[in-house]
Parts: C-alpha cells; structure tokens; sequence
C-alpha cells in the first residue's frame, strides 16, 4: 500500500527487539513482582511460538450514519431523502453499481481493493433501542438486557479464553473511559489515555503495593479498587516501556485518534499479553451541521486506519491482528432541516487487517421498506461477533453469547 | 485555640444560618406532606448521631468535614446540621465576571458555518480565549465556594444538576451561556424540579447543545426532544419512539437571540400533535408539563438522587417510597433530601463509606482536610486529568457514577493529584516519563523534547507550577497541637484527619501508615520517633505520608 506518510527510514531491527530483547527486559523486570507476575510471565513464555491472535476493537462512538459512509449512490430514494447532507454521485468511491465509500475513505478503498476489507450491511437488532446509551449497552453486552445480564461480551470471551491467567492484561482500553464491553468481574483490564504519565510518581511503587494488599473483604468496594491497583501497578511499565519503544514505521495522524491507534499499535505488538485492544472514536452524534462534521470524521477514522495498517502488516504480530469497526445505530434515511440527522438504526460493520477476507456481506437494507424513517436492520450484529468468535479465536459463540448465532461466513483468509 | 481559622468558616457559618433557619421556620412553618404517615410513624427509627453519622452526612451533602467540624456536628445534633445545609437566607451571590458580551454570535449562524467554514473556525480559535476566560474565572469562584463550604449542599447539587442537564462548552463554545445555565441551575439547586424542567430547555447553552436553536417545522431536530424523556425526566421505557417524534414538533420554534430565549412562531409547528397520551395543538411548555405529571418522573429523579447521595442504585421499594413523597411535596427537592438525611436508612452500613467519591469532591475534600488554598485552575484541571472536567462532561448522560470513576489509570493519577497538592509531585517530570522516554531521546529528538502532554489538564497543572505555585501547608504544627507524638500516634491522626471515612481499627490501615511512615523517618535520619515533630523534616516526611494516606483505596471513599 502506499501510504503517504510512510517513514522513509524503515527499522527492521525494531521486531527483533520486540521479539527478543524486550521479552528478555519484560521477564527480568516481572521477575521481582508476585503471583501475577508470573502469570504475566507464563504468557510471555507461550507467546514466543507463536504470536498470539488479537482483536482491535474501534467503537464509533454517538451513532456513525451509515448512509453518508458506504454510500448507496445510485439509489434515487437516498438523494430524495438526504437533501441537504447527501452525497453526490461523483464525489463517492465506487464499490460497484449501488454503492461506494464515502470520498475521504482512500485507505478503506485500498483495503478493499486489496480483499482485506469485510463490509457487513445492515447490522442492526430486533425492537432498535434509539438512545444512544442504551443501545450501546446492547451492543457491548451483545443481549437485549443490557447491562442487567452481566459483564460485557469482551469480559465473557476473556472468561472463555483464558480462564486461569485472569490477571494478565489481555484487555486493554486506550481512553479515559472504559467501554461497557471490557466490563469484568473476574478479569483484569487495563485503562489508560496515554503511556508516560501511566504510573506513580514520588516513591509512589510503595503506595501501589500498599494499596493492593490487605485482606478481602467480599463485595466492598475497596476490593475492586484493590484490584484495579494490583492491575495498575503490573502494568505500568511495561506499558510505558512499549509505548517507548516503538518505533512505527508510518508517521500516524496528530488527532486523538490516530495517538490512540499508534498507542495500540505498540501495545499490541508488544508481549503483554494484549488479547483484545480497544479505541473510542468519538463524536458521531451529528443531529446538526453533519456535511462539515461527518466528513472530518471519516477523514480521522480513514488516516488512522490506514496508518495502523501499514505499520503493523508483515510482522508476526501485526499479521495477527482483525480490526473490528462498529457503532451503536445508524441514522434517521430523512435528514432534518438543521443539515444533520436524527437517531436511527442499522448500519455497517467492518472488518479489516490480514487476517481478513474481503467481500460484501450481510444485505444493504432497502430505502423502499422504513419503519418510521428509520432502516430495518437485515443482519444481526452478533453473528458478525459470532465470526469473530468462532471463526477467528475458535471459541463457541454460544458460550460468549448466551445463545448460538450463525456466524457470518466468508469473513476470514 | 487553633491555626486552622480558615477551616472554621463552615461551622461558624452554618451556626449562623442555623439561628436564622430556625426563626425561619417557626415564621412561614412550611408544612411537609407525609406520603405515607401510618406506615411512617408507627415506630420511627431514630438515627443515632455519632461521629460516623455526622461524617457520613457531611461526606455526602457538603464536601467532607475536617475532624473539628465533624465533632461539631455531633455536638449540634442531627437536626441542627440538617438544617444548616439549607441556609434560610438562600441569596445566592453571583460572581463579577469579566469578558465580552457582544462575541461573534454570528459565527454560529448556519450560513457561516457553511459559507466559510475555514474562516469560522479560524475567527473561533483566535476568539478562544475570551470566549473561554470567563468560565475559567468562574470556576475559580464556584471551587473556591466548594472549598469554603459556606453553602456547600448547593454547590454540590450544582455539580449534580451540571451532570444531569447536560451542556458541554465544547458544543456551546460561549463561557456566557455557559455560566449563564449553571446559574440557574445553581439557583434552583434546592427548589422544585418542575422550575428546573421547564426553565433549562429555555437556556441558550441547551438550546445549542441540543440543537433545539435549529429546529424548525420542516424537518424537525428531535435531539432535544428524546434528551427531555430520556435523560432528564423520565428515562429509557417510559416513552414511545413516536412521543419523542411528535414532541419535537412541539419544540418547534424554541431558539436564542443575542443569548436570550425567543420562540420564533414562523417556524413552530401549530398542528396537533399527540404526546404521553395527550393531544391537541401542544407546544414546547405543555410537553413538559405533561412530562412532569408522569409518574416515572418522579420515579425517575428518586432513583437518580438515592443513587447520587447513597453510592449505589436503591431498592425499587425505597425508590418508590421516595417518588411517592417527591410527588407528594410538589418535587420539591429540600424536602426530598430533609427527608432523606434524616432518614435511618441513609445511614445504614451498605451505603456509610461505600461510595466512590468524585474526583471534585475528593480534590476540594483533600483540599479542605489539608487545609490548603488550592486555585480553582487547579482544581478544576485535576478534574479533567481525573476524568471529571466541569463544563466538559464527557457525553449528555454526565459522568458515569461508582466504579467507572476507578480505572488502572485514574488510581494512579489519583496518587500524582495528591501529591501535587502537597507539593511532591513534579508535573513536568509525570509528563516527561525520564525512566522510558531517555531510552528513546536518541532516536527521536523531537519526541524527548516535547514537553507538552497529550492531557490538557497536565499541561495547565505544569503551568500553574511553573508559575511557582507551592502548596501553603503546615502539618507540623497541626500534628503538634494534637498531640500526635510518635509513629503509632501520628498514623492515627493522619487516617483521622485525610480519610472521608473512618477505617475500622483492626482493617491494618494505621499499621501500614505507621510503618511507613517509620521508613520515611529513618531514612531522613531521625532515629527517635519522638524526635521527628521537632526536626527540620518533620514537615516532609509528613508530607510524604500524607501523599501515602491520599493514595490508599481507602481514600478514594466517601
């Protein structure tokens, strides 16, 4: 792929490190810490083989309009409808006949065009939650329930996978705030905004070790926060000296999200143990001025994707990472008066990375057949989940979904 | 009799307003309706008020009490401290702010916005800081409120109501309509909710955070509209998708000139409309009546205040006590929580010291227990590092309540915010991260050089210490007119004095404060426990362990 920011001197011998020297540094440095250490360690020792196989998960956060970004430019009832946020027809980046990219999606198209690209139509669920909030508890939790049934769908699959390393950062969020899906009650996760300020300063180790220890007392709060502090404290450095080290190979763009996506970068390449990797992309609530606002999203989430890309592909752990995109609804087919859109309902998902098998799946839902303005969903979100489950860790869908759904099949190289 | 005057203000003041509540109350005799009197006094339970529940009450309805207001409060009794947290001379004062009315409301208008979007956004970050200037400054009077604590279950509930109706100055990019809408809602903190309801969709901050200033007959914007049911009055399940659709409608025309409401007829739609199972030709002010009368409403903000005040979502039983009361007294919010202070079961152990503090309260907390004069700036930006920036929440829910509070990173900055506070912890050092990013100096000059953070609220923490800030902390003395002579004793003291919530005797708190606070004074070289108090480090070892005690887990309850 060529990238346009693509660093012109290129460090093969930055894997070697990673691969050799760091695991060496990591194992010396965990050495001096407990139990947890250990396990952290065991981890280490079994990723050696072979890389192991990762999910980054990118949240569109605020309902991204899934119209403005596949865009169904030869259908006449999108451009009746989208009046003042539509886009024309030679502006969009044409996948086939009906639809195309929305313009500012270069690196998506690259993928697309190279087969590592998965588009799913028209995810959605039945009974369509409008409240942001809510529907994202729905999609974190993959149940209609919500966060009444439990942890999230990425806690389940931890439980699943690694059922006795529960306090090796296999997740991991870049962000100030934790999504629901990472929410646990048995497994560690790790949150954090950006690596140097990661730690505690002024002899503050003491503090941490401090703060983890004492007896349990079952169902306070001090024993999660303890938990957390356990968690904050064998993490530090590692994350720190990741982030340090890396070196990418691309330059990444300055936004918050292309630093988050470079953050995760080093981290997924590195030996934490990183099972699942999450970002946030945030701002896709465009009840108004959306043309101007959409577009700079796009452009934000395509120059971070395609960055990401081309620094991790061709290393072992790099070739081992799916990207999975998605966001809470779609948006309302009629625009409103203010040059935005209201809440709706489904929309695509998408998979990238090597481990991706290009295509077109799932079913573009018909502007023809609404529901009060709003799109009917023709693919459940979770059987994309379900292809991620069965398809790229090999766990059971059923037992991270509570109940069995037909993966999407086609998905994986 | 003692050198921390300052920390007096809340009692005295609250002594005063207590004279004054009283003659207040025997004047005007306010009657409160009793939902459900049989069942209420057949055998009222008393709270028994001790040191625990006196700081349990003052950790949740002001900012925490040092251990004098604390005793004072005990002293005063249950019903004299409730009463103090309702000054009956309730005028609030309004801070001098300076700064330009007359900024470029014209950059907003959607022709601007769409004729010349470089040049708006190029005239709005060259207007950024007179735009912005004047929510700082007010935010440095409204900390500096919280931290005096005259009236401090006001400006608590002024947070809450920040966090409840939603406007963020990212969206409204003007300080004024910002300050404007805390105003009122600082105002009617402790007044009926249905003021609060009908008067907040009227602000310009919301009319723009909502894009209700944009929604016309054609086409209606129905942001606004599903915020009203959903987040502020009667949550998810208590409307239909349809409700929401034909309410906007009613919204109609709501928009703002020049920072003033004005309903513009030409574009509301006069047509009938069906809304919460009543029709006719409503507009905006009849959906939010109709709105109030639903019973969710009630059931709705009870649940949302029990959870606030007692850490954890209440019973459905206690919730349904509590609405049916709030609806009872007209939903009057002093009422709803006169009752629920006095109220045995708000003291019971499953919500005494349980509660995740915010990081505001536990930062003016800290600040108050330390006796130090922290700047608002301050404050306000180890806010933002915690993950509760005031003017900025993070979304139109607010801030995610208990636990989201509590991450990996948080715990740790929880720790630095404590030890910048007592003078500890370098911000610039905390940014720089010398013990990874030397490693990569060589290679990357640029990277090793910058010294900005990707964190606003560091790089302005980084600033007000360049700037010289030094905390004004004397804990010798303080530890001194306690008494508080050796490790043991002065461990006591530090957990009594730091700590929201007491920890309980055989938890091993104090042994560890002590042992590490024998560290610290062997390795400045006192050998003699009983020598330390007297030694030119006294004051930094005490800090030190200060920092020990703000960073415990336990600190982080309230």
């Amino acid at each position: 792929m060529d990238h346009p920011h693509q660093a012109s001197n290129r460090r093969p011998d930055r894997r070697g490190l990673l691969v050799g020297g760091a695991s060496i540094f990591g194992g010396m440095w965990l050495l001096g810490r407990s139990g947890l250490a250990r396990a952290t360690r065991e981890a280490v020792e079994q990723a050696k083989d072979a890389p192991p196989k990762a999910l980054l998960l990118l949240e569109l956060s605020g309902g991204n309009d899934g119209l403005s970004c596949i865009v169904p430019w030869a259908d006449d009832l999108y451009h009746g409808a989208r009046v003042r946020t539509g886009h024309k027809a030679d502006t969009v980046k044409k996948i086939d006949d009906y639809r195309g990219f929305h313009f500012a999606l270069a690196n998506m198209q690259a993928q697309w065009n190279e087969g590592k690209l998965a588009i799913v139509e028209g995810c959605g669920y039945e009974n369509p939650n409008h409240s942001h909030f809510t529907s994202q508890d729905i999609w974190h939790t993959a149940r209609h329930t919500g966060r009444a049934s439990g942890d999230g769908w990425i806690g389940r699959l931890m439980a699943e996978m690694h059922p006795q390393d529960k306090e090796v950062p296999h997740m991991v969020h870049v962000g100030q705030s934790l999504p629901y899906s990472l929410k646990s009650g048995s497994h560690a996760v790790v949150c954090l905004d950006q690596p140097p300020p990661y730690r505690w300063a002024a002899g503050g180790d003491d503090i941490a070790r401090e703060g983890g220890m004492r007896r349990p007392e079952a169902g306070h709060p001090l024993e999660q926060i303890r938990s957390v502090v356990r968690n904050a404290q064998a993490s530090s450095s590692a994350i720190r000296r990741a982030a340090a080290e890396y070196k990418p190979r691309v330059e990444y763009p300055k936004h918050d999200l292309g630093q988050d996506m470079q953050t995760a970068a080093a981290l997924l390449q590195s030996r934490l143990g990183v099972t699942v990797m999450s970002v946030t992309h945030h701002g896709y609530d465009t009840h108004a001025n959306q043309v101007y606002r959409h577009d700079k999203l796009m452009q934000e989430l395509d120059g971070a994707l395609g960055a990401f890309l081309a620094d991790v592909r061709g290393t072992p752990s790099g070739d081992n990472i799916a990207i999975l995109v998605f966001s809470e609804f779609g948006r309302r087919v009629p625009d409103n008066a203010s040059m935005g859109t209201d809440h709706g309902t489904a929309g695509p998902m998408f998979l990238l990375g090597s481990p991706v098998k290009g295509g077109l799946h799932g079913k573009h839902p018909s502007l023809a057949d609404l529901v009060d303005g709003d799109l009917k969903h023709t693919t459940d979100f979770r059987r994309v989940y379900a292809s991620v489950l069965d398809g790229w860790f090999g766990v059971p869908n059923e037992r991270v979904l509570g109940a069995r759904h037909e993966p999407i099949s086609g998905v994986w190289a | 009799m003692h050198i921390r005057s300052m920390s007096f203000s809340w009692r005295a003041s609250a002594c005063l307003a207590l004279t004054a509540a009283t003659a207040a109350a025997s004047a005007t005799s306010e009657p409160v309706v009793v939902a459900a009197p049989a069942a209420a006094t057949a055998e009222a339970p008393r709270v028994e008020w001790n040191l625990r529940n006196a700081e349990h009450l003052l950790n949740r309805a002001a900012f925490g009490a040092t251990s004098d207001e604390a005793h004072a409060a005990v002293a005063r009794g249950m019903q004299a401290t409730i009463e103090a947290l309702f000054p009956a001379d309730a005028k609030v004062p309004r801070p001098e702010i300076l700064g330009r009315r007359d900024l470029p409301l014209d950059l907003e208008r959607p022709e601007t916005r769409l004729r010349n979007v470089e040049g708006r956004r190029e005239g709005l970050s060259r207007l950024q800081p007179d735009l912005i200037s004047p929510l700082n400054m007010w935010g440095d009077w409204w900390i500096e409120r919280m931290r005096k604590s005259e009236d401090p279950l006001r400006e608590r509930m002024t947070i809450f109501w920040h966090g409840h109706f939603v406007s963020s100055v990212k969206e409204v990019g003007d300080a004024h309509e910002m300050i404007e809408q805390l105003t009122f809602l600082r105002e009617n903190a402790l007044g009926d909710f249905a003021t609060l309801l009908r008067g907040i969709g009227r602000t310009p901050a919301m009319l723009a955070y909502l894009n209700n200033d944009e929604n016309v007959k054609e086409h209606p914007n129905e942001n606004w509209a599903r915020e009203l049911f959903e987040l502020f009055s009667l949550g998810d399940g208590n409307y239909t998708e349809d409700d929401i659709k034909q309410a906007a409608r009613a919204f109609t025309g709501w928009t703002d000139k020049e920072g003033r409401f004005l309903f513009d007829r030409i574009v509301h739609d006069y047509g009938a409309k069906q809304v919460l199972g009543r029709a006719g030709a409503l507009d905006g002010d009849m959906v939010v009546d109709l709105a109030l009368e639903q019973e969710a409403c009630a059931r709705f903000m009870s649940a949302k205040l029990l959870h606030h005040f007692e850490g954890a979502p209440a019973p459905e039983a206690r919730v349904a006590e509590y609405a049916a009361f709030l609806r009872a007294n007209e939903l009057r919010i002093d009422k709803f929580l006169r009752r629920l202070f006095a109220d045995p079961a708000f003291y019971r152990d499953e919500v005494v010291g349980r509660r995740v503090a915010p990081p505001i309260e536990w930062l003016v907390g800290n600040a108050r227990r330390l006796d130090l004069s922290a700047p608002g700036q301050m404050v306000l930006n180890m806010g933002d590092v915690l993950g509760q920036r005031l003017f900025w929440p993070p979304s139109v829910k607010g801030w995610e309540p208990d636990m989201a509070w509590i991450t990996t990173a948080t715990m740790m900055y929880r720790s630095n915010m404590a030890g910048i506070m007592l003078g500890l912890v370098s911000v610039q050092d905390l940014i720089r991260d010398a013990e990874f990013d030397e490693r990569s100096m060589g290679d990357e000059p640029m990277m090793a050089a910058a010294k900005k953070s990707r964190s606003n609220g560091l790089n302005q923490l980084a600033y007000i210490q360049d700037a010289g800030w030094k905390p004004g902390l004397s804990l010798v003395p303080r530890a001194k007119a306690a008494l508080a002579v050796g490790d043991a004793r002065l461990a006591a003291w530090l957990s009594v004095e730091l700590l929201a919530v007491e920890v309980p005797l055989d938890s091993g708190v104090r042994d560890s404060i002590a042992a590490f606070l024998a560290r610290e004074r062997r390795e400045a070289g006192i050998e003699m426990e009983t020598a330390l108090l007297d030694h030119p480090q006294a004051e930094a070892v005490l800090r030190r362990a200060a920092h020990f005690v703000l960073s415990l887990p336990e600190s982080q309850l309230n």
